[in-house]
């Protein structure tokens, strides 16, 4: 291997591929982060179980269509709809006894996530599995000399989307406001009647549905199997984690290392792009350990 | 008498307001110094500026002739200054003797402490102080199974196994019982002369007791200082805390 | 008068630790000396190392690293390659196959060292503690802990699977390197099937655990043990704690380096999986489940599941993890001191028949 062959020369036409690559690559890290962005920011925890829950939304996905001929479109909020109950029994069942030890739940999820795979496992076996795209979804639109896959675009799409309705829902909703003031002060909201077990446990269910709606648009770019979830789940918890658990952390996070790895691998290559990606986000949290836009706190 | 600790023109500001404004304060070695105020006054605060906890926005602290702002805390203790905090902190998962071994610090290093079994060195300092803070009977109890009383009991022991220059106590009695609070004051007034004590109190009795010379702490500022007859005469003091008991009832 | 728990006194603990490498060292006389069941057992020995690694770190240091694995997998990779250049030749054959076929023409410069057994078996356990070392002070420089820690260490195990997996020249990427011969070192052949591998996978277990066990009766495992509980009150008794924890993470890193470096020996094999994050996580769970705040515990942990898994075999695999992740959640969730903390509560009423202890101050019993 020469240097030659590690180092890519600089061409305009690829390098704005791999700029669009890059946009590609963080919706879809972002779409994975979503759901644990909101899970962590207002619970501050951290949900190992988070590849599970879009491994299960994609396997949902694929029950629909291939046993009951469901169209993928209409897939996507069932999947929402079903891992957002499966989520809320988990936050019931393990996660609401577990609130004041960070480093258990980190762990418990983690045999949550355990249990799902294997489970998957043994109920579809450990073969990837694909899925049918509508036809406007499995074409290449052509834009210049760009090729672009649209159903990219649409993951894209849905990106912003997602992010404009949770926006919505914890800035301009009443269970936003809700949700706000539980995270500042348990014991205030309780006293303003709001009932802050309900409000973590549909945080929490609306974090895993976003988690199984990402899976089921993950369903239609990639094979589905069993543990699926592992290619996610690191990525999405350093946008989580380097955005500070803010939702335009994330939104930020997620852009700015999608195109750094996409501009990276594009020089050198994936492996060694996404080496140095994380070798500088440990950098940068030595430095900013809360975050990019949160302001900097004094110290305990 | 020389000055053991000095902090010149401290201050800690946030965005919006001031905590501690310009601070000064002198402290004579083998002093015992009380430090007052209401709630906001500043007074945790300036201990946290000493011992380096928080970073402080201007102003210089003098220890022991050498200026240690900006030092790490670690490095900060290691010159001679032990504290006790607001909120009584031990280790709970360690019994009341390892609590005290690990204050016994004749070494920090980690090397150096890899080949040290705890013979030797400290055994006649650790006798001394459990007898000081009585918890003889509680050595084999972990830390977290002690009452409040003796938590704080614990830590004051922690800080003077330590046997630091400068003593730092923030609401040593807080939670005591009134003959617990008798005893701590008897021992703080054995430990002045010997060590430099600063207390962070709210208790006057017991500041009555134990203190040579009182700082009146608000709004970050010194608002008067002196024995403590004098502080309470103060006009300026009675001007602030006008309609009220005077300072006991303020602090 | 002394009620202290048998559990917590040192001559008991001493003496199941002598009981238990007793029983181990009789086990081939037992359990015959089949050179396949000899192999098995040696790997759990290397199991047991992993454990008591996360014991110490996590159980005692606080410090919960996901990331056991990067220093085991460093240290697989660099026995591998010294395992490898020991079967090569300088003259006739100075380049591994997996490289020809890569179409190398030349042994790459980071081979060229490996060459010397001796500099090989240094820099295969330098190179990770060189490492954790310097990440532990990225780390703990900035005082991250917790949670922080763990998705830290995480992320950096998977740059290095990506890593070992795409830089096939190097590493023979997703293959793994498979040393066509068993180690030789000081005119020894250690063939990885014999008694002789489960002798070496034991004492360096034994070693380990009684030199750990020494370090954490140091007042230097006191001190680690008060961090744990309670940084910030350590650091204002005057300790240099991310010092301490730089420590701690790296020797943690060093045993888990040897584990890797015994595993090389005994499975002849090393492949990017070394650096997977669920075998990662996995060890985490042996220890917890085990009782990360007692090494024994965390040991008997590693090899006890890891005994029931063969047990169980490779087709109830899907089911045996099943059950595993739930026993997990249960010891999470109700004994976070796992097993170990269980029998800690049981012995506890069981009255202590050990001579009462010198009852000064100082006594450096009952810890």
């Amino acid at each position: 291997m020469s240097v030659h062959d590690f180092w890519t020369p600089f061409a305009l036409e690829p390098f704005i591929s791999a700029l669009i690559i890059g946009l590609s690559l963080a919706s879809i890290w972002l779409v994975a982060a979503l759901g644990l962005t909101i899970i962590y920011g207002t619970m501050g925890v951290i949900n190992m179980a988070h590849g599970e829950f879009i491994m299960l939304g994609a396997y949902i996905t694929w029950v629909l269509q291939y046993f009951l001929g469901f169209p993928w479109l209409l897939c996507l909020p069932i999947s929402f709809v079903i891992v957002a109950f499966i989520g809320w029994l988990v936050e019931r069942g393990l996660i609401r006894h577990l609130y004041d030890r960070p480093l258990d739940t980190l762990l418990a999820t983690w045999g949550v996530s355990l249990v799902f795979i294997q489970s998957i496992r043994l109920i579809f076996g450990g073969e990837p599995q694909y899925i049918d795209t509508p036809e406007f979804l499995s074409n290449v639109v052509q834009i210049g000399f760009l090729n672009i896959p649209s159903m990219r675009i649409f993951i894209f799409g849905m990106a912003l989307v997602l992010v404009g309705l949770t926006w919505a829902l914890l800035y301009k909703s009443n269970f936003g406001i809700q949700v706000r003031s539980v995270m500042q002060n348990p014991q205030m909201a309780a006293s303003f009647v709001i009932n802050s077990s309900r409000v973590y446990g549909l945080t929490f269910a609306y974090g895993a549905g976003l988690a199984g709606i990402s899976g089921s648009m993950f369903s239609g770019l990639k094979t589905i199997f069993p543990d699926m979830g592992l290619g996610y789940v690191v990525e999405a918890f350093l946008v989580v984690v380097t955005g500070g658990g803010e939702l335009f952390g994330s939104l930020a996070t997620a852009g700015i290392m999608g195109e750094m790895f996409s501009v990276f691998s594009y020089f050198t290559n994936d492996t060694f792009a996404r080496f140095v990606l994380f070798v500088l986000i440990v950098i940068f949290l030595r430095f900013r350990p809360q975050g990019i836009f949160t302001p900097s706190m004094a110290r305990r | 008498m020389s000055t053991i600790l000095e902090l010149q023109g401290v201050t800690k500001a946030y965005d919006q307001y001031t905590v501690v404004d310009n601070f000064n304060l002198q402290v004579t070695m083998g002093e015992l110094r009380c430090l007052l105020g209401p709630n906001g006054a500043g007074k945790t605060t300036t201990m946290d500026l000493i011992t380096g906890r928080q970073k402080m926005t201007s102003g210089k602290v003098i220890f022991n002739g050498r200026n240690i702002s900006g030092m790490t805390e670690h490095r900060i203790v290691q010159q001679g200054i032990g504290r006790k905090f607001q909120i009584p902190a031990v280790f709970k998962d360690l019994t009341v003797r390892d609590n005290l071994q690990v204050a016994f610090t004749r070494t920090t290093n980690p090397f150096m402490n890899m080949v040290e079994f705890g013979r030797g060195g400290g055994r006649a300092r650790l006798q001394e102080v459990v007898e000081l803070v009585g918890l003889e009977k509680r050595l084999d109890e972990l830390g977290g199974n002690l009452s409040h009383g003796e938590t704080q009991w614990l830590e004051i022991g922690m800080v003077l196994t330590q046997n630091p220059k400068l003593l730092l106590m923030d609401e040593p009695t807080a939670g005591m019982t009134e003959q617990e609070t008798q005893k701590t004051s008897e021992i703080f007034n054995r430990l002045k002369g010997e060590h430099t004590l600063i207390v962070v109190e709210h208790d006057m009795t017991f500041v009555r007791e134990i203190a040579d010379i009182i700082t009146l702490m608000h709004l970050g500022k010194t608002l008067a200082e002196g024995p403590m007859d004098e502080v309470e005469n103060n006009p300026k003091v009675r001007e602030v805390y006008l309609g009220t008991e005077g300072i006991s009832d303020a602090a | 008068m002394h009620k202290t728990n048998l559990y917590h006194d040192k001559r008991a603990q001493w003496a199941v630790y002598a009981i238990f490498f007793g029983v181990l060292a009789l086990l081939p006389v037992w359990m015959g000396d089949d050179p396949f069941t000899l192999n098995q057992y040696a790997r759990y020995g290397v199991f047991g190392i992993l454990a008591l690694s996360v014991s110490l770190v996590w159980g005692f240091g606080g410090i919960l690293s996901l990331g056991q694995g990067i220093a085991f997998g460093m240290a697989a990779y660099g026995m591998a390659a010294t395992m490898q250049m020991q079967y090569q030749d300088p003259v006739n054959d100075p380049i591994p196959s997996f490289m020809l076929t890569n179409e190398l023409t030349a042994l790459p410069t980071v081979w060229e060292p490996f060459w010397n057994t001796s500099v090989g078996l240094i820099l295969s356990m330098g190179i990770p503690v060189l490492f954790f070392t310097i990440f532990g002070i990225l780390i703990f420089q900035a005082r991250l802990a917790g949670a922080f820690v763990a998705i830290m260490t995480l992320a950096m195990l998977g740059a290095w699977y990506n890593m070992a997996y795409d830089m096939q020249p190097f590493t023979a990427g997703f293959n793994g390197i498979s040393p066509p011969s068993a180690f030789k070192a000081f005119g020894v052949e250690v063939d990885p099937y014999s008694s002789m591998i489960y002798w070496v996978s034991l004492g360096v277990l034994a070693a380990l655990t009684v030199s750990t066990k020494l370090l954490l009766q140091s007042k230097f495992g006191t001190i680690i043990q008060a961090i744990r509980d309670d940084a910030e009150r350590a650091r204002f008794l005057g300790y240099n704690v991310a010092f301490y924890q730089v420590v701690v993470f790296a020797l943690g890193g060093l045993i888990a380096a040897l584990g890797g470096m015994v595993w090389v020996i005994i499975v002849q094999y090393v492949s990017p999986t070394a650096l997977e994050i669920f075998f990662s996580i996995t060890i985490v769970i042996w220890a917890a489940v085990g009782g990360r705040m007692s090494l024994f515990g965390a040991i008997f942990g590693a090899i006890f599941i890891n005994a029931a898994q063969s047990y169980v075999g490779d087709e109830f695999q899907a089911t045996w993890f099943i059950i595993l992740g739930t026993i997990f959640i249960v010891v999470v969730r109700f004994l976070p001191k796992g097993l170990a903390g269980l029998f800690e509560y049981a012995i506890s009423f069981v009255p202590n028949p050990l001579p009462a202890p010198r009852t000064s101050v100082n006594s450096d019993i009952a810890k």
